[in-house]
């Protein structure tokens, strides 16, 4: 992933360098200049494949967590604070009765069935009372865009952010 | 034995350099040393890596030549002085703060070259102290593993060039004129402790407040990062506090070890041994505890690798409920011990016997015997390892339900 780029840093530097060198041959600093130049070029150098190698360690990272939670057998959504989906695993998916672009920035509360909204409503204002760490659950009645229904027990927490209060709501919905 | 990570003949040339010094250079990263012996080759015309160590074998003077392109030593006075000012800002006073008693104050900089970095750090700490704090109190290790570079940093003597960059008020402050150059006061100079010190074999210097180590780590390969950053994670308990902080380079990164350290300011890499750990907690208890004599005064010794169970729950007991511990020998005492044994037990196999073997019970009879109201819980010699405890917090946390508000056992 961090191929291009770092062909990019790799030859401004050897670019660098051999501006460098050639500017030495016309007018020599002395020696010791010289090899402080040199290796403040080595830093950047290492300093760049540590980067690198970050980066790599972030993606895979990233994609051990992607793939963890696509294929996490319990239904997950991720959504906003005002209850706008963010993510949702297949296990939800599958659940909600519908593809990643038809559940994707849309508000939970529709895939709930109509009867079950007033208390889905009251539940999610009186999460943001909650303490940030407590979980709360209750039972309601789903409703898939195809009209199925499909009874769940839905749990639900706040995900705190740092300094930033409520950064999103992090959803369990488990089949009666 | 794990294999070699580079090329045969490469590794052979790694190997011959080993005795000439003591150091080891097998936890670098293969590219980057590959790419400096390379260009040593270059200079002297040769293609290939053994006939590079046949040439290394007759001219002993290329050694030095070759170890000094090896050993990348950039270094100036308050390098990135935004991270500086971090420090000083965010950190220095934590630090001094977690100090009322006046306790010493422990730094390391580790990788110091030729030693900016150590004095760089004794002048923030002498600014925020006082000088006379910072001499009774204060010392900073200051260690590499390139002996060249450490006489240097002995010597505390730059050109004035080397402290152009530097705020003339402080340069004047702390850097005496000798010989057209400027050398480190000496009153001060006595804080600071040169020493050679390889991050790969040698072990940590213990209790540590601050550990500066920047531009070194990214040297090292992942696993022995990894290893380096294990060590100081240990190495930051702090005198006295349980919170140490970690300053490193701006191209470097705790991704591995994420659960050690927690950021503190990330642009600037500065990290604090991750709090909440047991150990962090207990320290901050002992520290507020009341010191009256007819009272436990909760104590761990952070060095011990095995906590007594008794010990450890007086404390646990303390950090939870943030009240100071029952009277000793009371009922109450040996009710919250006997509380706090059962959640560890919900954690075993935790708990172990004083020469460190696992007690040959399982959990569940570890708590049946526990929660026996007749039988009196004998916890003598059963002590929990330093290490599980950390992860046993929540536990700990839950049997908190096991205490009513006044402090006392319901």
């Amino acid at each position: 992933m961090a191929g291009p780029q770092s062909d990019w840093l790799r030859s401004t530097l050897s670019a660098v360098r051999e501006l460098m060198l050639q500017r030495l041959e016309k007018r020599p600093l002395d020696a010791e200049t010289e090899r402080d130049l040199q290796m403040a070029l080595e830093e950047l150098e290492v300093m760049w494949e540590e980067l690198q190698g970050q980066a790599e360690l972030l993606q895979k990272e990233s994609e051990r967590y992607q793939e963890f939670f696509d294929y996490a057998p319990d239904a997950y959504v991720v959504t906003d604070a005002g209850c706008s989906v963010r993510e949702a695993n297949r296990a939800a998916l599958e659940l909600l009765g519908t593809d990643r672009t038809g559940l994707v920035g849309r508000p939970l509360g529709e895939f709930v069935a109509e009867a079950d909204r007033p208390a889905f409503v009251s539940k999610f204002v009186g999460l943001s009372l909650e303490p940030a760490d407590r979980a709360i659950a209750w039972r309601c009645r789903l409703r898939r865009p195809d009209g199925s229904a499909a009874g769940v027990t839905i749990t639900v927490r706040a995900i705190p952010l740092r300094r930033s209060g409520i950064a999103g709501l992090c959803w369990l919905m488990r089949p009666d | 034995m794990k294999k070699p990570e580079g090329e045969p003949p490469f590794e052979a040339l790694l190997q011959s350099l080993r005795p000439g010094r003591a150091f080891d250079l097998r936890g670098y990263k293969r590219p980057g040393l590959m790419r400096r012996v390379r260009r040593r080759m270059q200079a002297l015309g040769l293609d290939t890596f053994p006939a590079y160590a046949r040439y290394l074998e007759a001219h002993r003077e290329e050694r030095e030549r070759l170890l000094d392109a090896l050993l990348v030593n950039v270094t100036t006075f308050f390098r990135d002085p935004p991270a500086w000012d971090a420090l000083r800002r965010e950190v220095v006073p934590r630090i001094l703060a977690g100090k009322p008693r006046a306790e010493p104050v422990r730094v390391w900089s580790a990788g110091c070259a030729s030693g900016e970095e150590a004095y760089s750090a004794a002048i923030v700490l002498a600014e925020a102290m006082g000088e006379d704090a910072f001499r009774g109190r204060c010392t900073i290790h200051a260690t590499d593993a390139d002996d060249e570079a450490l006489a240097r940093a002995r010597a505390a003597s730059y050109a004035a060039e080397d402290l152009a960059g530097m705020e003339p008020a402080l340069r004047e402050r702390y850097f005496e004129p000798a010989n057209g150059r400027r050398v480190f006061r000496a009153d001060l100079r006595g804080a600071v402790l040169v020493g050679r010190h390889d991050l790969l074999r040698d072990a940590p210097f213990p209790r540590l407040d601050l550990i500066v180590c920047r531009n070194t780590l990214m040297y090292f390969n992942a696993g022995t990062q990894a290893k380096v950053l294990a060590r100081f994670h240990r190495a930051l308990e702090g005198e006295g506090t349980g919170t140490g902080y970690l300053f490193l380079g701006r191209a470097e990164m705790i991704l591995g070890s994420a659960g050690l350290f927690a950021p503190v300011d990330l642009r600037c890499r500065i990290f604090a041994r991750a709090p909440g750990t047991f150990i962090a907690a207990a320290a901050q208890a002992a520290r507020s505890g009341g010191s009256s004599m007819s009272r436990i005064r909760p104590k761990v010794e952070l060095h011990r690798e095995l906590v007594p169970l008794a010990e450890a729950a007086a404390v646990a007991y303390h950090v939870i409920t943030d009240k100071p511990p029952p009277l000793r020998d009371s009922e109450a005492l040996r009710e919250v011990r006997s509380r706090v044994a059962i959640a560890l037990a919900n954690v075993a196999p935790l708990l172990r016997q004083e020469n460190g073997s696992a007690v040959p019970l399982s959990s569940r009879e570890i708590r049946e015997r526990l929660l026996d109201p007749g039988a009196k819980p004998d916890l003598e010699g059963l002590c929990v390892r330093r290490l599980d405890l950390l992860s046993a917090v929540e536990s700990l946390k839950a049997a908190h339900a096991a205490f009513d508000g006044t402090g006392k056992p319901s």
